[in-house]
């Protein structure tokens, strides 16, 4: 028997498929809006945040200082009390009061507006802080933060008022966020599309080894994981100027590794649930969403406590990551990152024989 | 396969999902060429047995042989030489017609010049040609169970396993598969066959095994069956098999 005729149409079937059924398309437009939106957003939080809406009081010294100032956006209340309401509001995202008396300041924050919210403090605190000095007591502000991130700066030499940083940290995660959503969707729903439809049972006829199918399968989405990676991150480079300082090969080679072992770990998942339902909440909530929020995609692993730190060292997306922002920031070469790419050589590996032998295993009716 | 093998041969065959026995010691031996009908009622054994033949149920005790072939050590080979035409459709919906039975050329090899050769060939042959670049999904039913037939034919198998091969046909549909099951027969090529419709296994079929409860509880050519006074084959079934119906 020629096997590579059957590998090749089993291929040419799946793209056919993920194509007719609009799968890949739907994906790829989702990914596209993705870049767009991110990196529009990004690209506005990279800016100075000058147009953040602050209240002051009326003939107090901080509202003659920041009405003057460019830095933020001063809307002028009669009193404290308008000022404390127009937060809660949300009219304002930081209200800049003085009570009688102490002879200080007191900024109250949105703090429901998260990192706007900093930014504004940040501009206000730059703007007071000579008329000011030491008298600012802001809940929620860190001053420790800005430390760092000098550090940061001195160590890789980035600049996070630049937009390229937000936005190189964009194109990391989304490389990272593009390979896990697709491999979720390509290999696991189609898997349980084949078992409802039957065309699995028809596959399994074929005269070559079952882990050939599912070989040819797993080809065929690796080859449109990668087409919809290599775009996403094409456009964060092109459109958004998300530039890589180290090699994209390297995150090409990643991104094939870890579609490729998330694609077997998702067929062998999929090979014991009968319906999409069940494969949605089987799949996602013990792996997809934890790897999502716990793999540096969406927050930095630094920040976790030490134990959310080493279970995060066990997710594939977090090595991934890892060789992302290597490849976008420090210049990262294959030297630099040839621990977590050998740890996701090896557990592509082990998800591919897992995927191929629990599939071939559904090939038999018994 | 020689001339003197037989196509089938199975000895001692059981099969249980779990504690349900499906197949209870089956023996049976099938020559090239002779085309044969498995009949019976519902969770008979029928589908079972061919699934055993077919290389899809490899957990069973006995032995079953295809073309001299042990299925289970050697499944691909097997698989290679037979094709099966299921009951339920298992087509590529969202595909056309052709993409369905290119893909079938090419999981037995075929290049792509050969598998549009017998393609255009098969959907000739069954009145799909014309159609034959449409999704399937477009098809009707009778259609798509004609373009199941065309993708157990395609790459010209020495034995073919037509499970209810005719269900939802119109006259004309099955008048033209029934030709060409014919005139694959002819060519010395097996066909194991179950149906409903006894009138057509009684007019096609030179032999009839009867299963029920998992086992063989007849068989020999049609007018051999009729011992006791039957005018039809139908009448020998519900004598062998009772009139109660099947408690699945």
């Amino acid at each position: 028997m020629r096997k590579l005729p059957a590998l090749i149409g089993i291929m040419r079937n799946e793209i056919l498929l993920q194509f007719k059924t609009k799968l890949f398309v739907m994906s790829l437009i989702n990914s596209i809006v993705v870049v767009i939106l991110f990196g529009y957003l990004a690209g506005l939080q990279a800016q100075p945040m000058n147009h953040l809406r602050v209240g002051v009081i009326e003939g107090t010294p901080p509202a003659e200082i920041l009405t003057g100032s460019e830095k933020v956006k001063a809307i002028v209340f009669a009193d404290a009390q308008a000022a404390e309401k127009a937060l809660r509001n949300g009219e304002v995202i930081a209200s800049v009061l003085t009570p009688a008396g102490d002879g200080g300041l007191t900024v109250l924050l949105d703090d429901t507006q998260g990192a706007a919210a900093r930014a504004a403090l940040a501009n206000i605190t730059a703007s007071l802080l000579e008329a000011f000095p030491g008298a600012i007591s802001a809940p929620g502000a860190q001053p420790g933060g800005a430390a760092a991130v000098f550090e940061i700066e001195e160590a890789w030499g980035l600049n996070m008022d630049d937009p390229a940083y937000l936005l190189r940290l964009l194109g990391a995660g989304l490389a990272a966020m593009v390979v896990l959503s697709n491999a979720f969707v390509f290999s696991g729903f189609t898997l349980i599309s084949e078992k409802t439809s039957g065309t699995i049972y028809f596959l399994a006829l074929a005269p070559l080894s079952r882990l050939w199918i599912v070989l040819g399968k797993l080809l065929a989405n690796t080859f449109l994981i990668m087409v919809s990676t290599i775009l996403t991150v094409l456009m964060a480079i092109y459109l958004f100027g998300a530039t890589p300082t180290g090699s994209l090969w390297l995150l090409i080679l990643a991104a094939l590794l870890a579609g490729v072992g998330l694609m077997g770990l998702c067929y062998a998942i999929s090979a014991y649930v009968k319906e999409e339902r069940t494969f949605r909440v089987a799949a996602g909530l013990p792996l997809m969403m934890p790897m999502m929020f716990l793999s540096g995609i969406m927050y930095p692993v630094a920040i976790f406590p030490e134990w959310l730190q080493s279970l995060s060292q066990f997710f594939p997306l977090t090595w991934m990551v890892e060789i992302a922002h290597m490849v976008f920031f420090k210049g990262g070469t294959m030297a630099d990152v040839w621990q977590p790419m050998l740890l996701l050589g090896i557990f592509s590996a082990a998800m591919v024989l897992l995927g191929g032998f629990t599939v071939s295993r559904l090939m038999r009716i018994q | 396969m020689e001339a003197n093998t037989k196509s089938i041969s199975v000895k001692g065959l059981r099969v249980s999902y779990g504690k349900v026995t499906a197949l209870s010691g089956i023996d049976l031996e099938l020559n090239p060429g002779q085309p044969v009908a498995l009949l019976g009622p519902n969770g008979a054994g029928k589908t079972t047995l061919i699934n055993v033949l077919t290389t899809m149920v490899r957990r069973f005790e006995g032995q079953a042989l295809v073309a001299g072939l042990d299925v289970r050590k050697n499944s691909v080979k097997v698989r290679s030489l037979i094709g099966l035409m299921p009951q339920e459709n298992n087509l590529y919906e969202p595909l056309s017609g052709l993409d369905n039975l290119l893909l079938q050329g090419a999981l037995h090899g075929m290049d792509k010049t050969a598998s549009r050769n017998a393609a255009a060939d098969v959907l000739k042959r069954i009145g799909l040609f014309d159609v034959a670049g449409r999704p399937v999904s477009t098809y009707s039913g009778g259609m798509k169970r004609r373009l199941i037939y065309a993708r157990t034919m395609l790459h010209n198998p020495q034995m073919v396993f037509l499970d209810e091969p005719t269900t939802g046909l119109d006259v004309q549909s099955r008048y033209a598969l029934w030709e060409d099951i014919e005139s694959f027969s002819a060519q010395n090529r097996s066909i194991v066959l179950t149906t409903h419709y006894i009138e057509e296994a009684e007019r096609f079929c030179q032999r009839i095994i009867v299963i029920d409860k998992g086992r063989v509880i007849a068989d020999g050519s049609p007018e051999s069956l009729k011992t006791r006074g039957e005018k039809t084959l139908e009448e020998v079934i519900l004598n062998l098999t009772g009139k109660e119906l099947t408690k699945l």
